[in-house]
Order: structure tokens, then C-alpha cells, then sequence
């Protein structure tokens, strides 16, 4: 099932947004979308996660280098959005204590 | 449905972990999925002829991976015993027979 990678920018913020499934097929290209954008430079970056349907381990793994890769950089990434089934993952994982997760946009563009 | 995400996820960290594992020659090989519904528990099984791999086993098949790879190994595999509300590895003469139930699936 596929994946649609949509890019905004509001105030010198990227807004990433992830549609449908991120799994080991899709994750690669969330990857490079992401990855695009370091290389750019984005110093500040909002993944919206309201339209992933659900994330598996190859999608955690996207987050934790996104999250590792900003901070070693000085930015700052903030996830939003999760639905239930997305943020299940999050916890079962602990990955919700270790990432900077909001629960909607506007909140996650207010913090960073 | 939050049980289709589920197993699709399940799916996902399971068929990888065989197809990355299960297999230490070039043939082309199946896995079958096979899914059952009892009343209201849904039962799936997936079977394969590859190498004995139980993948819900605390050490990972190969001690030659990266550190990151078995954490993120590690937590996949997690992620599917917290999913599911029964899992399980058998091994059947030449076969592996992961067997993932969920009940309720009505409710």
C-alpha cells in the first residue's frame, strides 16, 4: 500500500506531511523526502502523522535518525497528529518518550 | 478497522524478518498466510520452508548484525507481542509455523 509524502512550509517550518502506510516498502521514501530537506538545511520541521493509517519498525527507524540526524544539526523535529493505531506504536515502543510528539499541528507549529 | 493497521503491521515486521532471515539459498521460496475466523477470534498463520527461525526467540538468528539492527530487530518483534493478544513458533519438520490470534475482533 502506498505512501504520499506532501511538503509545506509554513513560517520557515517544513511540514511534512505522511499519507497512507509507513512500513518497509514505504519507509525509504519517507526517508528521502526527510533526508532532502536536512540537506537543505531545515533547522526546524513538523512531521504530521494525521493522515498515517499506521507505522511499523521501518517507519520508527525514519523518526529516531530524522530526530537524531536534527539534533546533532541544532534543529528541531516535532511529530503530530498520531492517530490511535500510530500512537499505540509509539508507546509499545517508547518511542513516544523519546520523541517530541504533539497532538495536533497548530500546537506542534506553536512549539518549535 | 485499528485490527487491520494491526496486522498489517504484524504482516509487515514478520514476512520482513523471514524474507531477511529464513532463507540461505537462492530459490525461490512461499510463504503461505493462511486466515481464520473463529467466532470472534481472528487466527493467522504464516508458514514457511526456510531455515528453523523463531523469530519471537530473545536472540536474533544472526550475532553478525549491527547493534542498531538488532535493537530495531528487536523492536519490531515487540511491537508484534504487544499487538497480538496470542502468538506463537512452531517448527514442523521442514516448516515454520507462526500462528498470531486476536480476540474480540468484534468488539
Amino acid at each position: 500500500m502506498a505512501l504520499e509524502v506532501k511538503v509545506d512550509e509554513v513560517n520557515h517550518v517544513v511540514v511534512i506531511k505522511l499519507a497512507g502506510n509507513l512500513d518497509t516498502n514505504t519507509a525509504p521514501e519517507a526517508e528521502t523526502a526527510i533526508n532532502s530537506w536536512l540537506e537543505k538545511d531545515a533547522k526546524k520541521m513538523v512531521v504530521d502523522l494525521e493522515e498515517a493509517k499506521y507505522v511499523s519498525s521501518a517507519g520508527l527507524r525514519v523518526f529516531l535518525a530524522t530526530a537524531k540526524k536534527m539534533t546533532a544539526a541544532g534543529g528541531a523535529v516535532i511529530f503530530c497528529s498520531p492517530n490511535e493505531v500510530v500512537q499505540e506504536i509509539l508507546d509499545i515502543s517508547g518511542f513516544s518518550t523519546i520523541l517530541n510528539i504533539k497532538s495536533n499541528q497548530e500546537i506542534a507549529l506553536n512549539e518549535i | 478497522m485499528a485490527i487491520i493497521q494491526k496486522f498489517s503491521i504484524a504482516f509487515d515486521e514478520l514476512l520482513n524478518n523471514i524474507i531477511s532471515y529464513g532463507f540461505d539459498d537462492e530459490k525461490e521460496h512461499i510463504i503461505k498466510v493462511n486466515v481464520e475466523l473463529k467466532g470472534e477470534r481472528l487466527i493467522i498463520t504464516l508458514i514457511d520452508d526456510g531455515v528453523p527461525f523463531n523469530p519471537f526467540k530473545k536472540d536474533p538468528p544472526d550475532t553478525m548484525l549491527s547493534v542498531k539492527e538488532r535493537v530495531i530487530g528487536g523492536l519490531g518483534i515487540h511491537i508484534v507481542k504487544s499487538l497480538m493478544d496470542e502468538y506463537e513458533y512452531k517448527r514442523n519438520v521442514d516448516k515454520n509455523i507462526i500462528t498470531l490470534v486476536k480476540f474480540n475482533i468484534n468488539t
